[in-house]
């Protein structure tokens, strides 16, 4: 376990930044997620030593934070989202400078900035003074310097704020390469919420200063009550009937589209063998199969509910997410898994 | 991608002693203000004054090893400029005790007016970015997302003015110590005169340590570096302005200056600290009043004077620190 949280409040003055937050999590890599004030950043800092909380206890790898910060920042890195540049130094000079700061000696870090900076995409800029950096060059130092002292754990505050497509493709890479292939097990903070879903295994919503969901992303992607979108080219009736004949129900929501599934049916194997019927009623009935592939909530209706259910204290974000009235089956939000066509 | 990429590796390496990494800032912090073209050029005359204490110390040495009565060479001329004709016979005539009196005296001068005047322009081009630099730019979460805690900070960035205020003023003191012992009589001398040594330092830590704290309060409530050097200049030359006013103020209606006067002006609290660091009356005492000494000795008339001076400095000193540590810490937190 990474961290450990248990019942966190701070305040500044009447506010409460972080109103007895308890959850724990494991290594990986983690999105957290939440609207402006949710005490994403307080929370960060909190983990770091730098802000002391009113009450509760916070453990980052079981070292208590109040007593052990210096050690755990020599655990962790954190890539800041605001500039944080020293005007006048060079490149290979800032994150050298960072790899000092953690204890590293100044020979060593000097060449571990250099690996560092190679490793960020950023080893051709080495030279210059980082004043004259574009963003996305300041957001790959910030990375480096973050991760020179090799942290077990990373903490990235909006990594991919003001990059271009390409900046932020790499970007991303990046952090899933530190999490996957380095074992280095991170927390992003961001807003982007696709981010998320490309870098992270699973997600805290914080709202408040509250916990307001979290889980792995697959589980929370996945329906409360699951079907399967099928696009076709054909015999629309036929197919509802053959279908109907495997007892499915099923809804049209678009020309061309079939919603399938077998709601009444609380046996999981057979929610597993839907994609299966839907594939044999297309043979029997005769209709080309465009595209099959399992609903799952976007994440950004995971997020958006579970804002509502926070301003909405009698509803729970499952309830919320089992009401589908935001999903439009014909725009570009239909998420889902694709599924093989098949014989 | 470059043939010599190694990609990402772990480090697992021995860490630097957590007592040692504000030195990093120090270093860092020396090397990034020496970019500046304007301090590199202010290098070039920083030892300049030293071809006057230089010859000063010189003469000192090598009278003593000649009849001041008799000889009329180059070096009892000086001597004898620098500190009057009756300390030049006392030189002479006793050389072992009178040699360390008139090394203090030179020493404190070379302190209170040469090391005054260069640490003032120094601490203006150094101080004034150290912190409100890292305001601006908000690198405070570079620094303290990293096992550094706000009080080595603040010893790391103080330390970047010490480094310079000691360049200006220990480093040439102590050539002048090292140009004393060679051209002494003998290397007796060394063993004579190793107090000497201990009062440079003090000297020199008791300049160099609140300065570099007021310089570091200063530049911590501004975000712009200009208000801190605009701040630096206004202390020390509008302190100098009041104390002198007032000075002659009371001189003028025939009354003693109160004690307290010499606060006004750091220049001043320097002086009358230095004055006790080198015990200037007691080497005066013995080196007999001679006018040359008179331009000092007018400003130390005042014994109570150094009370007043050492709990000023640090009372400013203690207040400096905790509003950099304040400030600190708020920024942190917000």
């Amino acid at each position: 376990m990474i961290l450990r949280i248990e019942h966190v409040t701070k305040r500044y003055g009447a506010v409460k930044a972080l109103d007895d937050l308890t959850f724990s999590v494991e290594a990986g890599a983690v999105g957290l997620l939440g609207p402006n004030g949710a005490g994403k950043s307080t929370l960060i800092k909190m983990l770091l030593g730098l802000v002391a909380m009113t009450e509760g206890r916070a453990h980052v790898f079981d070292l208590d934070v109040r007593t052990s910060a210096r050690r755990i920042r020599e655990l962790v890195g954190y890539m800041p989202e605001d500039d944080c540049i020293v005007p006048g130094l060079r490149g290979i000079e800032a994150v050298a400078y960072a790899g000092e700061l953690a204890g590293i000696p100044p020979r060593t870090a000097l060449r571990r900035a250099h690996e560092m900076l190679d490793y960020c995409f950023i080893g051709e800029e080495r030279y210059r003074e980082v004043q004259t950096y574009s963003t996305g060059m300041r957001q790959k130092i910030r990375l480096a310097q973050a991760i020179i002292h090799a942290p077990k754990l990373l903490f990235l505050d909006e990594p991919t704020s003001g990059l271009d497509p390409e900046g932020r493709e790499r970007m991303l890479r990046l952090i899933r390469d530190l999490s996957t292939q380095r074992k280095m097990s991170v927390v992003v903070s961001t807003h982007i919420l696709k981010d998320v879903e490309l870098c992270c295994d699973s997600i805290v919503v914080l709202g408040h200063g509250r916990l307001l969901v979290q889980d792995d992303l697959a589980v929370l992607q996945r329906t409360v009550d699951p079907y399967v979108v099928a696009r076709y080219r054909g015999d629309g009736e036929a197919f509802a009937r053959e279908l109907g004949v495997s007892k499915l129900e099923t809804e049209a929501p678009a020309d061309g589209m079939l919603r399938v599934s077998a709601p009444s049916d609380p046996d999981p194997s057979r929610q597993a063998e839907v994609p299966s019927l839907v594939f044999g009623a297309a043979k029997r009935a005769g209709v080309e199969l465009l595209e099959v592939r399992r609903s799952r909530n976007s994440l950004e209706q995971v997020f958006l509910e579970a804002i509502r259910a926070a301003e909405r204290p009698e509803a729970d974000v499952a309830t919320a997410l089992a009401s589908d009235d935001d999903i439009d089956f014909a725009g570009p939000s239909l998420g889902g898994e694709r599924l093989d066509a098949g014989p | 991608m470059p043939v010599h990429e190694v990609g990402y590796r772990p480090w697992e390496g021995k860490t630097r002693s957590a007592a040692t990494r504000w030195t990093s800032i120090t270093r860092r912090g020396v090397a990034l203000a020496h970019k500046s073209w304007i301090l590199r050029r202010f290098f070039y005359f920083v030892y300049v004054p030293l071809i006057y204490y230089a010859p000063v110390f010189l003469a000192i040495g090598l009278v003593s090893q000649e009849d001041s009565r008799t000889a009329r060479t180059l070096w009892t001329q000086i001597a004898k400029e620098a500190l009057g004709r009756g300390a030049l016979d006392r030189l002479v005539t006793d050389s072992v005790q009178m040699r360390e009196a008139a090394w203090s005296i030179v020493f404190f001068m070379f302190f209170a007016y040469t090391g005054a005047i260069l640490t003032f322009i120094v601490v203006a081009f150094v101080g004034p970015p150290l912190v409100s630099r890292d305001i601006r730019s908000r690198t405070f979460l570079i620094y303290f997302s990293k096992p550094i805690s706000v009080g080595e900070y603040i010893l790391g960035k103080a330390a970047v003015v010490g480094s310079y205020v000691v360049l200006v003023t220990l480093v040439p003191a102590i050539v002048l110590y090292v140009i004393s012992i060679g051209f002494a009589p003998s290397i007796g001398a060394l063993f004579d005169t190793w107090r000497t040594v201990g009062k440079i330092v003090v000297a020199g830590a008791v300049l160099a340590v609140p300065v570099s704290l007021v310089m570091m309060a200063m530049s911590s409530v501004v975000r712009n570096a200009r208000y801190a050097t605009f701040a630096w200049i206004v202390v020390c030359i509008f302190g100098e302005l009041a104390y002198r006013a007032m000075f002659f103020a009371f001189r003028s209606k025939n009354l003693a200056e109160p004690a307290w006067l010499s606060i006004l002006s750091p220049r001043q609290t320097f002086l009358v600290i230095y004055s006790h660091i080198f015990d200037v009356r007691g080497s005066v005492d013995m080196l007999g009043n001679s006018h040359r000494f008179r331009f000092f000795m007018e400003d130390l008339k005042e014994p109570a004077a150094f009370g007043w001076c050492i709990v000023f400095l640090m009372a400013v000193s203690g207040v400096s620190y905790w509003i950099v540590r304040s400030r600190v810490r708020g920024i942190l937190r917000a």
